[in-house]
């Protein structure tokens, strides 16, 4: 079977600089890069003939030349103002900036880059690190490289008050890179932290990212996922979250996806103990030719789990955005509540959703839904406002937020809401200027 | 600050001037040379079978799509109605109380109310009202109609029961104060309760420098808002005008000799 150029690009990279990745000289992390290259160079990157990759294409990568090596490591970036007082960790173009970075004390909380953590590493990071994704082409991609990303480890019975802030920014340069960071989140039993992760990019360069996080969220912790992808126009974007849930446990997943030319969010949830819970929402806005990926893979694995998903977007220009909600509850998973909504308002004739929501239900007493609606601003209720002197642009822009605010009310009286509300008007803002919306 | 009611800019004996108004929808002619003059001040009745047209002619006048005007004219204190956008009728000072007002999720009824007057506001060049000054206001009108803060906060007409509805569009003509007010059944699906708020609610905003169009199919509504003038409205045409002795006429007899004579 052949693969793509951008994946035999990505395989030849891996070649160049092997030596160099952190942690490289460490057995074992040198045989796990080992086995998730080998792991990929089987499939490549997957193309639409994979059904889980059937609406969103990555061949844009194939345009892509990775043949140069990236470029200055200490290049100056405009960084948005942090969202809470708590710690931030900067990475700019692939690497970790101590110098923009907040780090720092912070009790009940080790938070530091994974480069950090990997000497040592062999009882906390290498377990979850082995057996994770080498059958998904994306997760074994960023599994070869691992490259450095963040570790959030909450001791038990912590309360982390402040958010814990990631940035990941592009400056943009001429080369086009890849960037492959890996995550972690390690909450303890009983603690709670939100995490709030910024990707940031310069249009238009074309930049690929390729992050992974994985989670564990031990019982009756909760771990608050905030995640503002607003990479450059040029780049393709992919981030794969996967976390296990154990009894008790709250995994409360929130994206707001508006950058990059193909972007995918994917989440996969393993709810494995009675109690434990999953909240996934997500917000698009998608303008140009724009395409916007939201999907969720959640596996109700054992008796009473709970899973509830709203993701709404907004579309304008020809721009395309896929849901894909998977939920999957196993034999004997009686007591299952999962819930699954998606709505996309489509703001002009060449937008499109793909929305395909799943149900695989084999156990007997479970209640689970989906929906899925697309549609256009409500004609009846534009000519209310309207007709109460609101003028038209405005009365759309009501509208569009007020659909949207469903979704943001979520996240009521967080540090990232009023970011969030600010993204949606500045969205629609530009939207009406440079469209017909 | 004052939130004065809002008065045409030279004094005009016509206020609204219908003449000869055909209008249809998909194609269908439903208004079939419809005439209508209203003075300032004024309260008008239309009565009319259902069907006959009377919701049509109030979309008409507020400029809503799908309903055009193929003949005929609207004038309104003296310029062209159909010139403007529905928003810009507003400004001018029209209101239209919908027969079935529209649920708007995700929309609170009071910055609903706090947009929609800022933004005529803005349209007469007047500031803003600040978010006090426009409260202390709102709850001066909502006492009469017996409005809940509460209410205030849910999502326009979401959720609301039949007669919260028509209170909530006596409430936006009171903070908006129209020179020409269309009632478009506000009375219908209302108890006796009910009827006797939305009926002072709209007694009390009579004035001479408000015109009222008042669209019913009963006599009791017009108890509370005496008419200076009836008219029946069947089949696309005003059939038949009188005073308000018209209107119990009719509540006695019914259309069937109105229809025939528009037939
Ligand atoms: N949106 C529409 N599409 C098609 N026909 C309509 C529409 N609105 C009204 N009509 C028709 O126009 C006629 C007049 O309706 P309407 O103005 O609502 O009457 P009334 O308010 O007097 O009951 C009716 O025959 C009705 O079926
Ligand atoms: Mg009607």
């Amino acid at each position: 079977m052949s693969i793509t150029s951008a994946s035999q690009a990505m395989l030849d990279r891996y070649e160049a600089v092997r030596e160099t990745l952190p942690g490289q000289q460490i057995a074992w992390l040198a045989d796990l890069r080992e086995a998730a290259v080998r792991s990929f160079g089987e499939t490549g990157l997957p193309t639409p003939k994979v059904e889980e990759w059937k609406y969103t294409n990555l061949r844009a990568l194939d345009g892509f030349d990775f043949s140069e090596p990236p470029g200055d490591a200490g290049a100056a970036v405009d960084l948005p103002d942090a969202i809470g007082a708590g710690p931030r960790l900067v990475f700019v173009d692939g690497v970790f900036r101590d110098d923009l970075s907040r780090l720092g004390d912070f009790d009940g909380v080790r938070f530091t880059p994974l480069a950090d953590r990997l000497e040592g590493g062999a009882d906390l990071i290498q377990p979850r690190l082995g057996d994770l994704g080498q059958d998904q082409p994306l997760l074994a991609l960023n599994g070869a490289f691992l490259e450095d990303g963040y570790v959030a480890e909450v001791a038990e019975k912590a309360e982390i008050a402040q958010p814990l802030e990631i940035v990941f920014a592009d400056t943009g340069g001429d080369i086009p890179t890849a960037r492959q960071p890996r995550n972690m989140i390690i909450a303890g039993a009983g603690s709670r932290v939100q995490i709030i992760e910024t990707h940031l990019g310069a249009a238009p360069s074309q930049q690929f990212f390729n992050g992974a996080t994985m989670i564990t969220v031990a019982e009756g912790a909760s771990v608050e996922h905030r995640r503002v992808q607003r990479q450059g126009t040029g780049s393709v974007h992919v981030n794969t979250v996967r976390a296990r849930i154990d009894n008790g446990g709250i995994y409360d997943s929130f994206v707001l996806q508006q950058g990059a030319a193909v972007a995918r969010d994917e989440v996969q949830v393993g709810l494995t103990a009675g109690g434990s819970v999953a909240r996934l929402n997500g917000v698009y806005l998608g303008d140009g030719s724009q395409v916007l990926d939201n999907t969720t893979v959640v596996r109700h694995a054992t008796e009473n789990s709970t899973s509830e998903q709203l993701y709404k977007g907004a579309l304008t220009g020809s721009a395309r955005a896929v849901f894909q909600g998977n939920i999957r509850v196993e034999a004997g998973a009686d007591g299952t509540d999962g819930r699954m909504t998606n709505k996309t308002l489509l703001l002009s004739d060449k937008a499109e959703i793909d929305t395909k929501p799943q149900l695989e239900i084999l156990a007997d007493d479970v209640k689970c839904s989906h929906g899925a609606t697309a549609g256009e601003l409500d004609g009846d209720a534009l000519f209310y406002l309207r007709a109460r002197g609101i003028p038209e642009a405005q009365a759309r822009g009501m509208l569009v937020e007020a659909f949207l605010g469903e979704v943001i009310d979520g996240v009521e009286e967080e540090p990232i809401e009023p970011l969030l509300r600010d993204a949606v008007g500045n969205w629609l803002a530009h939207a009406q200027e440079t469209e017909e919306v | 600050m004052s939130i004065a009611d809002h008065q045409p800019e030279e004094f005009v004996k016509i206020m609204l001037e219908i003449k000869d108004l055909h209008a249809s929808v998909d194609g269908k002619p439903i208004l079939k040379g419809l005439d209508l003059t209203m003075g300032p001040g004024e309260v008008h009745a239309i009565m009319g079978p259902n069907g006959s047209g009377k919701s049509t002619l109030s979309y008409v006048i507020a400029g809503r799509d799908g309903y055009e005007v193929t003949e005929g004219s609207i004038l309104f204190n003296g310029r062209d109605l159909m010139e403007m956008e529905p928003d810009e009728r507003a400004g001018e000072g029209l209101f239209l109380a919908f027969q079935y007002p529209v649920e708007i999720p995700g929309v609170s009824t009071m910055n609903f109310l706090k947009t929609s007057l800022n933004a005529i506001r803005a349209y007469r060049g007047e500031d803003e009202l600040d978010a006090m000054e426009f409260l202390k206001f709102v709850r001066e009108q909502t006492a009469t109609l017996n409005i809940t803060d509460e209410l205030l906060k849910r999502a326009v007409n979401v959720g609301f029961s039949g007669g919260e509805k028509k209170r909530n569009e006596v409430l936006q003509m009171a903070v908006l104060r129209p020179s020409l007010a269309v009632l478009d059944e506000t009375d219908s699906g209302l108890d006796v309760d009910a009827l006797k708020i939305v009926g002072e609610g709209v007694t009390g905003l009579r004035s001479p420098e408000r015109s009222m169009l008042v669209i019913t199919h009963y006599q009791r509504l017009l108890d509370y808002v005496i008419p200076d003038r009836v008219h029946v409205l069947a089949d696309g045409r005003i059939v038949a005008s009188g005073d308000a002795d018209l209107a119990r006429e009719l509540e006695e007899k019914g259309y069937a000799g109105f229809s025939k004579a528009a037939a």
